[in-house]
């Protein structure tokens, strides 16, 4: 079931009227409906990969226990038990084809002609997400940082909690599990919070990046017949696209489970307000970069060991958060030039300068150099983002080329008008409405009346039946 | 809660009022023969047509089916007036196959012809809403207008464009004769100049799988719906720069395939026909001289199949 569809338009409100209405009696009630919308929301794609889910749910579940054993090697055993079982499930369901596939054309070219294999089925929606559900929280157990939990309902819960199962935000444990042990109490204040992020997020998604959509599926379609100033409006509308699509599904995600009375792991913070790389990557996606910089650079050895090291970890962080993003080389090369984009910060000890705070905190406006470098910061990722669009990255690095070598030869052409003005007009109202909000995303202040019912007719009439979001994919 | 229930209540009927003026206030803008069925100007306003002419599908002898090749290429009029036999057009652009071969019009016994071209071996551009019905209620239509509102301002936009062209001349004019069918003027004017040396259609190919393809859902069609009379299938031929020898005999294979496993259809191949620049619109559309030569050498073939009517 997707959030912009009219299932999910009827779903939601039975579910939170059974919720506060019939099942608010107890804990193990609140958490059993929770558990069959769960399953209900991701059966509705596809009831067949309900099994899996299942299946892995129960042995992340029985891991805990082994991991959580006094005896250190049992206890390390269940800990690799659990990482080997999540991940051959991403190996079998998301990876084999593409192995398979990359194997038989290296065979190939050395003259030795194989069948190998391959796997006829859908990826299952979410895999990526609720596998590192279950990694995190066997790792967490073996760390000591939880006990396990003893309650398969509250397990089953934590791991396919609804609004988070497609496409995240990936919840750690410790922060969402404590929320599922205490039986929630309606609070108007968070209900109607939740509302106003599942209004705003609904129309990043279907007013904002679907309308960009269409200027980017023409302008990638038929990026040879285009000159170097479409293909940068391409590329930036997608950059767009992307953000809104994927924060859009966010704050519906955060803003259906305040519904429910659980408050989820922020997912963005105004990314393109980054000054550098290093800022992007802790305002971009940040379940998923905070996931791999705990649970993969920090055991590398982050950043203590030497910088070569620190080097090393860093692209193994960026190439493998590329390659979860899909079975495709060109999602590696995306990882690969953010690595890149990270390595002079990192050398020169500058990864860690714009921690805490966002860019003109306690004034309207940013100065000069931050404008600067915040438009540096977007032109680099809006050009990794061509690759990241595009699957075969020989066109990639065309359409990147093209926009060089277009500028190069034919600079005139940005004096006139930029193609696509109506995108334009999204972007600009994304960007300032990002810039109001941009000490806390969560905080929508002040969604008037008006402005309310306005956003919800533009979101009715705009509304595709059609269109899913772009991370359901990975 | 009671309070948090309020808000939302008020809230949707805030939101179901405003939609529904702003439905209300688009649907009275919609041309009178124009139902919102499908994503395409043309389907929607055949539906309409049809719609406020039932009995001229009730009433025909044969009826027309397919994409622009029969609507455009195809004289209605003239079919019906040499054939002795009432006719209607149910055609519209980007019609194919897939889109009609659940339909139940062929259920109802009439003889249907269908003319075909290179472009009925590609994608439908006809996404019909509510499976292939001209029988739409309006809440069915109004459901479509809501849901779908961005391809209907677009429809109507093309809608509203095509029903003001009273003589035919633009290219995309939607203007149907009595029986329905669309004849393009014989002015230059009508020239569409972008399709004229359309190097994409140049590269168009006719492949064998496509080809397979029609065929099996013709077949599908003629042995799920005995009710149908008959069905009479044509190639329709194209500008003499686009004419190969490799596509003629794909048409003829196809032609082939027709006769051996769909019973009660016949194919009569025109795609040889040398025809004059002057005939056409495009690469392949006919003007009105056109399409009166073309009906004319369809009547002639349909005739030797036998299929005449008495004149009522």
């Amino acid at each position: 079931m997707l959030f912009n569809s009219f299932e999910f338009l009827i779903f939601l409100p039975i579910v939170f009227l059974l919720y506060w209405f019939v099942f608010n009696r107890s804990l193990k009630y609140q958490n059993l409906l929770i558990l069959l919308a769960s399953y209900v929301f991701y059966g509705w794609w596809s009831w067949k990969f309900l099994g899996l889910l299942a299946f892995s749910t129960l042995l992340d579940f029985f891991y805990g226990f082994g991991v959580a054993s006094a005896n250190k090697s049992k206890s390390k055993l269940f800990l690799w038990l659990g990482i080997i079982n999540n991940l051959g499930f991403l190996a079998i369901f998301k990876y084999y084809n593409f192995f398979a596939t990359e194997f038989l054309r290296a065979a190939g070219s050395a003259g030795i002609h194989l069948h190998p294999l391959l796997i006829e089925v859908a990826l299952p929606v979410g895999i990526s997400f609720y596998t590192f559900h279950g990694m995190s929280y066997v790792i967490d157990i073996y760390r000591g940082l939880r006990k396990p939990v003893t309650n398969f309902i509250e397990y089953a819960v934590f791991v396919c909690f609804f609004p988070l199962l497609v496409a995240g935000p990936i919840e750690r444990a410790n922060h969402l599990l404590p929320q599922i042990q205490v039986i929630r109490r309606f609070k108007y204040s968070q209900a109607v919070e939740g509302c106003r992020l599942i209004l705003w997020g609904m129309f990043k998604k279907v007013v904002i990046a679907d309308a960009l959509a269409g200027y980017v599926d023409e302008i990638v379609g038929h990026y040879a017949d285009h000159n170097a100033y479409t293909l940068i409006v391409g590329a930036i509308c997608f950059s767009f696209q992307v953000y809104c699509d994927f924060s859009g599904y966010s704050d519906i995600a955060l803003g259906t489970a305040k519904l429910f009375g659980f408050e989820l792991l922020s997912n963005f913070k105004f990314p393109y307000f980054s000054r550098d790389i290093a800022e992007f990557w802790r305002r971009w996606h940040i379940s998923l970069s905070s996931w791999f910089r705990d649970y993969l650079y920090i055991p590398l050895g982050g950043s203590k060991e030497g910088k070569l090291r620190a080097v090393r970890n860093v692209f193994i962080v960026f190439l493998v958060s590329g390659f979860w993003h899909g079975a495709s080389w060109n999602f590696v090369v995306w990882g690969g030039i953010h690595a890149c984009g990270f390595l002079p910060l990192l050398l020169f000890d500058r990864n860690r300068k714009h921690v805490s705070t966002i860019v003109a905190e306690d004034r309207r406006f940013p100065n000069i150099r931050e404008i600067l470098q915040m438009v540096g910061t977007f032109f680099f990722v809006t050009l990794a983002w061509v690759f990241f669009r595009i699957h075969d990255i020989g066109i990639a690095w065309d359409y990147v080329k093209r926009i060089f070598v277009g500028t190069i030869k034919h600079p005139a052409q940005y004096l006139s008008a930029p193609p696509g003005k109506l995108a334009f007009l999204y972007i600009i109202a994304a960007l300032a409405a990002d810039w109001y909000f941009r000490r806390d995303e969560r905080v929508l202040r002040r969604l008037g009346w008006l402005l309310s019912v306005g956003m919800g007719v533009w979101i009715f009439f705009a509304f595709k039946r059609d269109s899913s979001f772009i991370y359901f994919q990975f | 809660m009671k309070k948090f229930l309020l808000k939302v209540s008020i809230y949707a009927a805030a939101l179901l009022v405003a939609i529904s003026l702003i439905c209300v206030y688009y649907y009275r803008k919609v041309p009178r023969r124009f139902l919102l069925v499908s994503n395409s100007a043309s389907y929607n306003l055949k539906a309409g047509f049809v719609q406020e002419h039932p009995e001229k599908l009730d009433k025909a002898g044969i009826v027309v089916v397919g994409s622009s090749m029969s609507l455009n290429n195809v004289n209605g009029r003239m079919l019906q007036d040499s054939l002795h036999l009432r006719a209607v057009n149910l055609s519209s652009w980007g019609m194919r196959i897939a889109v009609y071969e659940h339909s139940p019009i062929w259920n109802m016994h009439k003889i249907f012809l269908s003319n075909l071209g290179v472009a009925d071996f590609g994608a439908p551009g006809v996404e019909p809403e509510d499976n292939f019905s001209f029988h739409t209620s309006k809440a069915q239509e109004m459901f479509n207008l809501g849901t779908n509102f961005s391809t209907f301002l677009g429809t109507l936009e093309v809608g509203n464009k095509v029903m003001s062209i009273r003589d035919n001349r633009d290219y995309q004019s939607c203007n149907f004769d009595e029986t329905g069918s669309v004849v393009f003027s014989d002015s230059a004017f009508a020239i569409d100049s972008v399709r004229w040396n359309s190097d994409e259609y140049a590269r168009w190919s006719v492949d064998s799988a496509k080809m397979k393809d029609y065929v099996r859902r013709l077949k599908e069609i003629t042995s799920s719906h005995q009710g149908y009379e008959r069905i009479v299938l044509s190639f329709s031929p194209v500008r003499r720069v686009f004419y190969n020898k490799k596509r003629s005999g794909m048409v003829a294979y196809l032609g082939r395939m027709i006769r051996d496993s769909c019973p009660n259809v016949a194919f009569i191949n025109l795609y040889d026909r040398d025809y004059p620049d002057s005939i056409y619109v495009d690469n392949s559309h006919f003007n009105s001289k056109g399409a009166n030569r073309y009906t004319r050498e369809l009547v002639d073939s349909m005739r030797i199949l036998g299929i005449q009517g008495n004149g009522e």
